[in-house]
């Protein structure tokens, strides 16, 4: 059978080693692929979307202090440093809606928080104005466990008659539809004649069957008329011959293992589909909202949504924080293998917009505000990269999903609760940076047992402990390290990012003085 | 034609008299919704309106007369009249509704909710399209070729999909908490271009088997330049056998694909290749997809026709499409018969096919069907398949030998996995091990199988301890409910209340930090997991939820994540697994648990199990007004020894099974 050609060989398996599962395609170093231009021959911008679920650790993931263009990464961004200059962190966006694990996926594609039963997401409404110039409209993908008694966990993006459109989990199948469908001309005018007839052969139906019948009936004529389009597009839209004829002899060893393989392969799905210009719209769910996957593949004893409640349960943090930093290590994946691929006169990583995001922020609390975002990809130029961007007052993150449907060339006067787009994105922001050093942070007070520091509260991104840091204005930091239920009582936890004057017992740790009793902190 | 429907008197008299009894004159409504409004707006607002809303539950809607009937509100409704007929509410501090009171909601909601205009009724019967595993199951049938996965190999290698599986989506599964709600379903598209790569597939297959052509068609090779009568002949023979067994309107259809098959031919100058052509129309037309029955418009209840009852039994208890003999039996109107349907059903259980029933409708249920769906290794591909193999036995030997469904709790026979049987002096005793082959064939009929010899089937043997017994301590179930490193006793004592018991369980709000739970508690630095849930009893909107679930889930700590049995967990530090239940009984270990579970919950147990079979026999999920034959039923099943045949007959014969109805 077919198949047999797609079995890894059994001694790589056994070995357990992760196989690479990168397509030989992009190991390439041929001439680009032409790309099909767009109707102004420019370059046409493709969008990809990934989503990750279970949220974050708030205070690993915040960037605190820095300007727009010099900034440090936070623990959890880490694995972006080197590229750096290549993306856009977006701060103090608020959704609005539900955020309960069954709605927040489509709650982050779609940000009409269901008003009147609204999912239609973002995505395809870029797809609907300009998904039509290539051979298939849009990609969605879904690399966490499908939940067979729950799958709209991972149900990403709604047409807009809010049909729910289910993403493909199995990377060979989402692999043969986006390049060996298209190419079996023959098979499509099969289907289209098998169709026709059907059609025919079922107009007499609807006299037999109650109107409420008909009703459901309905749906069959829809689906049908929805494949007979999509074949109509890919016609239309058909690859040059010479890449079909590439694609054609590849037989991708697409058996994955675990979920960083799938993750990887359908990274790789999207940046093929993208070079290929085989479609231009691509959406993957890297980590469902109540994710039952063990990350011991990566050294993690646990299922990421478990450690994801990291309030109620203090112990999970160090595997919640790895579980995200390996996440970011996978849009460095993606990045690195875009940038390699060249597109026009650029690379492909310079025509693409990367949303890479979760639906919520605070892992235990389900938060819908200040959603963590990271924005990459040149956008076709027009994104100004390389910043982190803090919106001193909390915009709508709807604004952002409009500026990008502009971006992307399609028209819409407004998306869920948009009040219009969101600047910083396409230009610098010029914000004032929110915590000034105006030079006064250091030790006030002290004495043998206590003493009294004004600064910059921020969180350690060095061990797997967490513990707290005051910046001073010499560059230095003062360590915090207090128990648990000192730092809930005071709820400290709430002041990181912001400027304040704390007091307090300490200890000479290494030659430095380290808090370890709190007793007064004040915002300043 | 077939036969116009007959009843004995007898039959319809009993058929009927339970639901028409339920049936009150307009006139002599006992109560009028202005009374109704009142004893809530009196009893219930200080709590419950829209400041307050005590327990997230505003009443305030419900006090319009726009909103007393089927609608936007129909959940919140349910959820009074339930509060309120259980003593549950007014909450104890407030003192009891008095008797009139409560009569009157009880009252108002049966003839505003369980019936209608005085009279029992079944709701929308709503059109069903075949599931995923409908849909391969039919392939197979209709066209005699084998599409499932061989048995053997699904252990051998890594997990695997069928070819149907692959292409074809996943269902959602909708309010009835299955894949086959038809409500569902209708709302969604099908997906068409898949199905269509599904039949395709399919009709490859069939294609190359000459065996499977001779007996579908009646030839074993379509002649290259056929005469007309041939293909005629040839298509007739293949319409009947895809719609299966169909015979209205037959004439029409074949005319149709006649007409469809000389339009192609005009271009393929090929008679084999239009004829496939069209028998792929065929297997994406509306007739096959769906389970299509006659309407006649009526909002009052009407029996389905024989061969219609044919379908629905069919698809019921094998997933598949009528065999000769039900199709026979059905469309010549004898099993309108009470006799002949129950026979029908007794011959239905005997098959090998009755094995949909513990793949398809307990997979579901159970969610077992979950070690072999994900890609998620729950341990290792072997494990996986071997316990997924001892609860699909176990399952179908309740359904076979006509077991009480209340050994799903506890049972002194279980099924063993051969791992655990292989080991010498492992002191099991089997049951019947002569019969061992014939069982496992049976199970595995319907799957190609690799290797006869080399399949090792999970025994049938006598339990020898206190810890097993039932599904609940089966190894599939107690890792499910745990995860790799750990157990929650929160999530399996959640699984047994809600999926066993089939009580509805809301999250909780306001979940406090455990650390702060551990200060207050004034407990030694590593508290152990019981002393932690102890926690739960100590604010009042935890342990209404709590006392309940708690008990359940301590009581499987002995049992690690992947169901072996431990006195002390991975830091050395031992496992309290006693507990106590609501009624203040206490157990030491599991079986007293599961005993103590069956003394306090059996009705409810029974009930549970009751409504999930008839949801998923009807495709969609329960109402009020079917309270009318719920009742009557589990009464039946309480009094038959709670014998899961007498729960399947009593389904079958139920109104909602052999009627249909639309509602205007």
């Amino acid at each position: 059978m077919r198949r047999n050609s797609y079995l890894i060989p059994r001694r790589t398996f056994l070995r357990g080693a992760g196989v690479s599962v990168a397509l030989p395609l992009l190991d390439i170093m041929s001439p680009a692929i032409s790309y099909a231009k767009d109707k102004d021959n420019a370059v046409p911008v493709r969008l990809c979307v990934l989503y990750k679920g279970c949220g974050v650790n708030p205070h690993a993931r915040d960037i605190v202090g820095g300007t727009e263009a010099n900034f440090e990464l936070s623990k959890i961004l880490q694995p972006l440093s080197g590229v750096q200059d290549d993306i856009l962190v977006v701060g103090n966006l608020d959704n609005q809606g539900s955020s309960d694990h069954m709605d927040a996926p489509t709650t982050f594609m779609s940000a009409t928080g269901h008003k009147g039963g609204n999912r239609y997401s973002f995505d395809q409404r870029i797809a609907d104005q300009v998904g039509s110039d290539t051979p298939i409209k849009s990609m969605q993908l879904t690399a966490d466990n499908v939940w067979k008694q729950h799958p709209w966990l991972n149900i990403l993006s709604y047409d807009k008659n809010n049909q729910p459109m289910r993403g493909q989990h199995d990377p060979q199948v989402a692999f043969d539809m986006l390049f060996k469908d298209g190419s079996r001309v023959g098979r499509q005018e099969k289907l289209l004649s098998v169709l026709d007839g059907v059609k025919d052969a079922s107009s007499s139906l609807s006299g037999k069957v109650s109107s409420r019948d008909r009703q459901i009936l309905e749906h069959y004529f829809d689906s049908i008329r929805d494949i007979e389009k999509s074949i109509q597009q890919t016609r239309k839209n058909s690859r040059e011959a010479n890449v079909d004829k590439k694609i054609s002899n590849i037989a991708p060893g697409l058996e994955v293992g675990n979920l960083g393989e799938r993750i990887k392969a359908m990274l790789d799905l999207i940046t093929l589909a993208f070079w290929t210009d085989s479609t231009r719209i691509a959406s993957c769910m890297l980590a469902n909202t109540n994710s039952r996957v063990h990350y011991d593949f990566m050294g993690v004893n646990a299922e990421f949504h478990y450690v994801s409640h990291h309030v109620r349960n203090r112990k999970v943090l160090p595997a919640y924080d790895k579980i995200n930093i390996w996440h970011a290590r996978q849009l460095r994946y993606l990045i690195d293998k875009m940038k390699t691929l060249k597109d026009g006169s650029g690379t492909l990583f310079d025509n693409s917009l990367v949303l890479w995001g979760s639906g919520i922020k605070h892992g235990d609390y389900h938060s819908l505000t200040d959603l963590p975002l990271v924005l990459t990809g040149g956008g076709g130029g027009k994104i100004d990269l390389g910043r982190h961007v803090r919106y001193p007052k909390a915009q709508p993150y709807a604004n952002l999903l409009l500026t990008i449907t502009t971006l992307m060339g399609a028209e819409t006067k407004s998306i869920g609760d948009s009040t219009g787009q969101l600047s910083g994105i396409t230009e610098k922001a010029n914000f004032k940076p929110a915590n000034p050093d105006d030079g006064s942070w250091k030790i006030i007070a002290s004495d043998k047992k206590t003493f009294t520091a004004k600064g910059l509260l921020r969180i350690s991104i060095e061990s797997e402990r967490e513990y707290y840091q005051l910046r001073l204005s010499d560059k230095s930091d003062l360590e915090i390290r207090i128990p648990f239920m000192n730092n809930h009582k005071l709820r400290f936890d709430r002041y990181v990012g912001k400027v304040v004057t704390v007091t307090g017992r300490y200890r000479m740790v290494k030659g430095k003085k380290t808090m370890v009793v709190l007793t007064k902190v004040e915002a300043n | 034609m077939f036969n116009a429907p007959r009843y004995t008197a007898a039959t319809f008299v009993a058929c009927v008299l339970a639901f028409v009894a339920q049936s009150q004159p307009r006139h002599a409504l006992a109560a009028d919704f202005a009374i109704v409004a009142k004893v809530i707006d009196d009893q219930c607002m200080s709590c419950h309106d829209s400041d307050t809303k005590k327990g997230g539950i505003e009443l305030t809607p419900l006090l319009q007369k726009s909103n007393a009937s089927y609608g936007k509100y129909t959940k919140l409704w349910i959820k009074l009249e339930h509060m309120v007929a259980r003593g549950k509410m007014p909450p104890k501090d407030e003192g009891p509704l008095k008797p009139a009171d409560k009569e009157t909601i009880k009252q108002w909601f049966h003839e505003s909710f369980v019936l209608r205009e005085g009279k029992s009724h079944i709701g929308i019967t709503p059109l069903r399209r075949l599931t995923r595993y409908e849909f391969e199951n039919t392939l197979e049938d209709v066209l005699s070729v084998k599409l499932k996965l061989p048995y053997r190999d699904v252990i051998e290698t890594s997990f695997r999909l069928s070819t149907i599986e692959t292409i074809v989506p996943s269902d959602i599964p909708g309010q009835s908490g299955f894949d086959n709600d038809a409500h569902r379903m209708g709302q969604l598209k099908p997906p068409l271009g898949e199905l269509a790569k599904g039949v395709s597939y399919a009709l490859a297959k069939f294609r190359k088997d000459s065996a499977a052509k001779q007996a579908v068609l009646g030839v074993a090779n379509i002649p290259k330049n056929a005469k007309a009568t041939e293909i005629k002949k040839i298509l007739s023979a293949f319409l009947l056998r895809a719609f299966r067994g169909n015979e209205i309107g037959l004439p029409e259809h074949l005319k149709t694909y006649y007409a469809q098959y000389q339009k192609h031919l005009k271009d393929s100058k090929d008679s084999t290749e239009s004829l496939w052509h069209v028998f792929e129309m065929i297997l994406l037309s509306p007739e096959f997809l769906y389970r299509l029955e006659e309407s006649k418009n009526l909002d009052t209840p009407y029996p389905v026709t024989g061969f219609e009852l044919a379908t629905r039994l069919s698809y019921f208890l094998w997933s598949t499409a009528p065999d000769e003999e039900l199709l026979r039996l059905g469309k010549d109107g004898s099993l309108l018969k009470d006799e002949v349907l129950k026979a029908q059903i007794n011959r239905m259980l005997n098959s090998p096919k009755r094995i949909a029933l513990s793949e398809n409708f307990a997979g579901q249920w159970l969610g077992f069907s979950d070690l072999l769906a994900s890609s998620e290794t729950f341990r290792n591909a072997r494990w996986n398949r071997e316990t997924y193999d001892e609860i699909l036995f176990f399952f179908d030997e309740l359904i076979k030998s006509d077991r009480s469904l209340l050994e799903m709790v506890q049972s002194d026979w279980i099924y063993k996995r051969p791992s655990v049987l292989r080991k010498r002096r492992n002191g099991y005793v089997r049951i019947d091990p002569k019969t061992r082959k014939n069982r496992y064939a049976e199970v595995l009929s319907r799957r190609q199988i690799e290797n006869k010899d080399k399949y090792r089937p999970p025994g049938l043997i006598k339990t020898k301890s206190d810890q097993e017994g039932g599904i609940i301590t089966s190894a599939a179930i107690l890792r499910l409910t745990a995860s790799k490193n750990r157990t929650s006793p929160i999530r399996r004592g959640v699984w047994v209340l809600s999926t066993i018991i089939g009580r509805e369980l809301e999250p909780p709000p306001n979940v406090p930090p455990l650390e702060k739970s551990r200060e207050a508690l004034k407990i030694r630095r590593n508290p152990s997991v019981a002393e932690l849930i102890k926690q739960h009893v100590s604010k009042p909107e935890c342990i209404s939820c709590h006392k309940t679930i708690d008990p359940l889930g301590l009581g499987l700590e002995n049992f690690g994540p992947y169901g072996t049995w431990r006195t002390k967990y991975p830091d050395k530090t031992p496992v309290e697994s006693a507990g106590v239940m609501p009624n203040g009984k206490s157990f030491k270990t599991p079986r007293e648990m599961k005993l103590l579970l069956l003394e306090l919950y059996k009705e409810e147990i029974a009930k549970n199990f009751v409504e999930q079979m008839f949801a998923y026999a009807l495709g969609r999920q329960l109402q009020p007004f079917d309270r009318v034959s719920l009742e009557p039923m589990v009464r039946k099943v309480k009094e038959d020894g709670y014998r899961i045949n007498t729960v399947i007959e009593q389904i079958v014969l139920s109104m909602q099974f052999r009627y249909r109805q639309e509602l205007k």
